[in-house]
């Protein structure tokens, strides 16, 4: 297997983590399945995609297929440094802003009119459809915003398809093959959510206070904890880690196709709620490991399997196998394999302090 | 309006309940400083919504709520924890999965640590049986363990004014006393309390004010040990006789 066949489902594998991490911060505080969730990414990713095709629009950008070096190390980058920073800040920011407002524009309100969870759940499917007839708004015949449009007036400067490359990602060497610069961010990004929740839920007050008003959120009250606004910062967060998959998706797949309403990648919605459920709808490390092992369930398990019992046509489906990992965590595991480390390391712990 | 200096908390007039739901009629009520209020009455009557207006966390249709001269009618439940009111609620009053110690780590998440650490000395002084178990899984300790944390919770926040729900309840009578007489305690160190009980006789024993509550209604006020004493109350409401 040559090392960008390698990073490929590593890319899938860290993208479905951020997006299961959303779902599982979001269910833990309000236990609401958030189905607009995967939706955020969508949005964020119109949101950024925009904004860097009228910077580069307005600014006359013309992409650089060049290749450079700095310090020894060779790469090629079609748009400048800042382009793509807007782009990922524009994308994170979008999708925490639309997320909140889900929540304190609909759940809240909703709440306050005493409906039970489930209710709840049932909105955020209908604010999906409504952030869906947004898109296909912008994205229509006779769109506002002509993304299209722009993009071939700028893909036209450089025959990037005679390269072989996607038209706006960045490319790293390493060793030597040209690796994906979305590819190396999504699984940098993947490692550093990790590593900032963890820290975050654990060694913060704000991380006490989220979780003493998950498990208890009348006490939390009591003892002088906002947990209206306690949530909505999980929420936000989630929602700017959705922005941020969504961002790095624009450059996995050909963006068009991505944005569009209608994308056949809508379908990862199935496995982001795998990766949740798996790894553990009330563990944020556990959603993490979840969206991972999912993705490489999806990437690399089937294929090789596909390949081992010649059966090519497998692969197509390689989400049977995403929901045959959620039939047999919720079956034997029910709060996700995060559950199993937990409780024996809380043992462990518990001894040593006694 | 003001309040006259001993007079911490004042309901006036309330009419409150859950969303549309009336559960209390015409309520006018002034908690002394320094002093345990007993609030007595059947199951049902309206301890716990009395107690959850005064903390904002019951629907008011009508009336205003005093604390130390400022009208908080419309104040948050978190704010009021700000302002120095702590509440131990009937159900759910500690943090099953968290040990002891993070219990009262929790409860002092916003006070500054040394003083936090101090605090905690103090409650352990009051029940020394928690220091024993400062590792232990709340979810884990006794009946009576837990009502003592549960206490704890909300005394490390020194608060100026406690509501405490039902401390007592489902406790044998022995550890019952217990309890009454570490909030006795607290009465005598200046501590406000107001305190629901169903418990009506050692709830008496132990408060300087009481008021009876039935159907969401003031039926008597006065001393605790008055109020102890009328034959006919305590027939009609507290099962008593
Ligand atoms: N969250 C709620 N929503 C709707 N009604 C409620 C709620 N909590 C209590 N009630 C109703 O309000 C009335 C008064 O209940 P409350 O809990 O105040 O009584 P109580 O005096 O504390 O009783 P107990 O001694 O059993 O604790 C009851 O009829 C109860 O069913
Ligand atoms: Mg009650």
């Amino acid at each position: 297997m040559g090392f960008a066949a390698f990073m490929a489902p590593l890319y899938y594998a860290s993208i479905l983590s951020l997006l299961s991490v959303g779902i599982t911060l979001s269910y833990m505080t309000t236990k609401v399945f958030n189905f607009a969730h995967v939706r955020y990414a969508t949005v964020a990713a119109y949101f950024a995609a925009a904004t860097m095709l009228t910077l580069i629009v307005h600014h006359h950008i013309t992409l650089n297929a060049a290749t450079r070096t700095i310090g020894g190390i060779q790469y090629i980058m079609p748009l400048p440094g800042w382009i793509y920073v807007v782009g990922f800040v524009v994308a994170s920011i979008v999708g925490g802003l639309v997320s909140i407002f889900l929540y304190y524009a609909i759940l809240k309100p909703l709440e306050r009119k005493g409906l039970p969870p489930l209710a709840l759940m049932i909105s955020t499917l209908g604010f999906d459809f409504l952030l869906v007839a947004f898109l296909f708004i912008f994205m229509s015949e006779k769109p506002i915003i002509n993304l299209a449009a722009k993009a071939s007036s700028i893909i036209g400067t450089v025959n990037f398809a005679s390269l072989g490359l996607d038209f706006t990602d960045a490319y790293i060497r390493i060793g030597n093959t040209m690796v994906r610069g979305s590819v190396l961010g999504a699984l940098v990004l993947a490692v550093v959510t990790t590593i900032v929740l963890t820290f975050l839920t654990r060694k913060t007050k704000l991380g006490i206070m989220m979780r003493s008003s998950i498990e208890n959120p009348n006490l939390a009250l009591v003892l002088g904890v906002n947990v209206d606004r306690v949530f909505a910062i999980a929420w936000f967060l989630a929602g700017l880690i959705a922005g941020m998959a969504g961002f790095l998706l624009l450059f996995g797949t050909s963006f068009l196709k991505f944005i569009s309403p209608t994308s056949p990648y809508n379908s990862i919605v199935v496995s982001v709620f795998a990766g949740s459920i798996v790894g553990g709808i009330f563990n944020v490390e556990g959603s993490i490991g979840g969206g991972f092992l999912i993705g490489l369930i999806e990437k690399w398990f089937v294929p090789w399997l596909a390949a081992v019992l010649s059966m090519p046509s497998l692969i197509k489906y390689n989400k049977v196998f995403s929901m045959f990992a959620v039939a047999l965590t919720l079956l034997f595991i029910p709060e996700g394999l995060a559950s199993i480390r937990f409780s024996k390391f809380r043992k462990k712990k518990g001894g040593g302090e006694a | 309006m003001t309040l006259n200096d001993n007079v911490v908390l004042k309901l006036e007039n309330i009419n409150a309940g859950y969303g549309k739901f009336h559960v209390l009629f015409d309520m006018n009520l002034e908690v002394p400083k320094g002093k345990i209020t007993v609030l007595v009455g059947p199951n049902g009557a309206g301890k716990t919504t009395t107690l959850n207006t005064i903390f904002g966390l019951a629907t008011i249709h009508s009336g205003k709520v005093y604390y130390r001269n400022k009208d908080i009618t419309k104040v948050p439940a978190h704010q009021r924890a700000k302002m120095g009111m702590a509440y131990t609620l009937q159900l759910f009053n500690i943090f099953s999965s968290l040990t002891v110690k993070e219990n009262l780590v929790l409860a002092t998440y916003d006070i500054p640590e040394s003083e936090a650490k101090k605090r905690m000395e103090e409650v352990f002084q009051l029940f020394p049986r928690l220091k024993e178990r400062l590792f232990q899984k709340a979810g884990t300790l006794s009946g009576g363990e837990r009502q003592m944390l549960a206490i704890s919770i909300s005394l490390v926040r020194k608060p100026e004014l406690m509501l405490l729900d039902e401390p007592t309840a489902g406790l044998a009578p022995k550890l019952a006393k217990e309890v009454f007489q570490a909030i006795r305690q607290l009465g005598d160190q200046g501590y406000t309390i107001i305190l629901a009980e169903q418990n009506a006789k050692g709830a008496l024993e132990t408060g300087d004010e009481a008021v009876l509550i039935a159907s969401g209604r003031i039926v008597a006020k006065g001393k605790a040990s008055e109020l102890l004493e009328r034959k006919d109350l305590a027939k009609m409401y507290l099962g008593l006789i």
